[in-house]
């Protein structure tokens, strides 16, 4: 990306509209979590460094603890026009060795993924979208 | 043995050890989860029953703000966390009534547990943790000699089942 595009989306502050399906939010066993992750810039055309999937466990009763967490790039150097949506297609692999979800009374233990677009000045993103991971728990961290 | 054991015996509940062993650990807690008791007397003790009680309990943190006035009417108001705990399920049976047992010898049995089906498997995190606990105790005059808390893991697949409108945000 070069350094008109970097100023540009400063100077602009365009955007982009960045949105998550899951093809099976709830996993069973070692399952993976299959995402759709679509982009499309609102204002103007949108350059992107990459478009990143995130992935994370979050612990949450009094405080938030995340206690696990990826980057998945899912591409580079892309260009998004309005009205001209993009779609990636994802397989997420759910690491074996962390907790499943729980969710308690006063207290829980998420998992949850975003897709992020790394632009110069906005880094537009989606929200944190929970999935449920069902299998035999761990006790390991 | 003399008074002043007994005395102790009846304070401290040293009267006998009680201990817990799990036939399985961790178990799936799909089929009963067998637990001996065993009572090992360290003086004659006479116990009118042998109780065991088991619980599923949940370990959090909860902000706690509180606020103090001082002698000038001065408000301070400050914020912590506090370990709290809450219990999802607790149960309790009589093992057995009556129970002699003589300086020096162990009596065991074995009970039977259910535990409910829909209950949450264990989870051990960094603040939070969803335990399954059973305690085994003689019921004596004084304190009970008792095993204290022992953890049984449950290790079983959940069933949680995906709602959108709880699936965002940073509700539980």
């Amino acid at each position: 990306m070069g350094v008109i595009n970097k100023l540009k989306n400063y100077v602009t502050g365009q955007g982009a509209r960045v949105e998550m399906a899951f093809g099976n939010p709830e996993i069973n066993g070692p399952e993976a979590l299959q995402v759709t992750l679509t982009a499309e810039a609102t204002d103007d055309v949108l350059y992107a460094e990459q478009v990143i999937l995130q992935l994370r466990a979050i612990e949450r009763s009094a405080s938030s603890h995340v206690l696990y967490s990826d980057d998945l790039v899912l591409d580079k150097q892309v260009q998004l026009s309005p009205g001209q949506p993009s779609k990636w297609e994802q397989s997420v692999a759910i690491p074996p060795h962390i907790a499943g979800t729980f969710v308690g009374k006063h207290s829980s233990f998420h998992w949850e993924v975003r897709g992020r677009l790394e632009a110069a000045g906005i880094d537009p993103k989606s929200e944190w979208q929970k999935f449920f991971v069902n299998r035999i728990p761990t006790t390991e961290h | 043995m003399g008074l002043f054991t007994k005395i102790k015996n009846y304070i401290t509940g040293g009267a006998a050890e009680v201990g817990i062993v799990f036939e399985e650990n961790p178990t799936d807690g799909l089929s009963p989860l067998r637990v001996f008791v065993t009572a090992f007397a360290n003086a004659d003790c006479k116990a009118s029953n042998v109780y065991l009680k088991w619980r599923a309990r949940e370990t959090y943190k909860k902000l706690v703000t509180t606020t103090s006035t001082d002698s000038d009417g001065n408000s301070t108001t400050s914020t912590h966390s506090e370990t709290r705990y809450e219990d999802h399920y607790t149960a309790q049976v009589k093992v057995a009534e009556e129970v002699s047992i003589a300086k020096g010898k162990e009596e065991r049995w074995l009970v039977t547990l259910d535990l409910p089906r829909e209950a949450h498997p264990t989870y051990h995190g960094k603040e939070v943790f969803f335990k399954w606990e059973v305690f085994a105790g003689l019921s004596m005059p004084g304190n009970d000699p008792d095993s204290g808390w022992q953890e049984v893991v449950i290790r079983r697949k959940t069933n949680y089942q995906y709602k959108e409108q709880e699936a965002n945000g940073r509700d539980q």
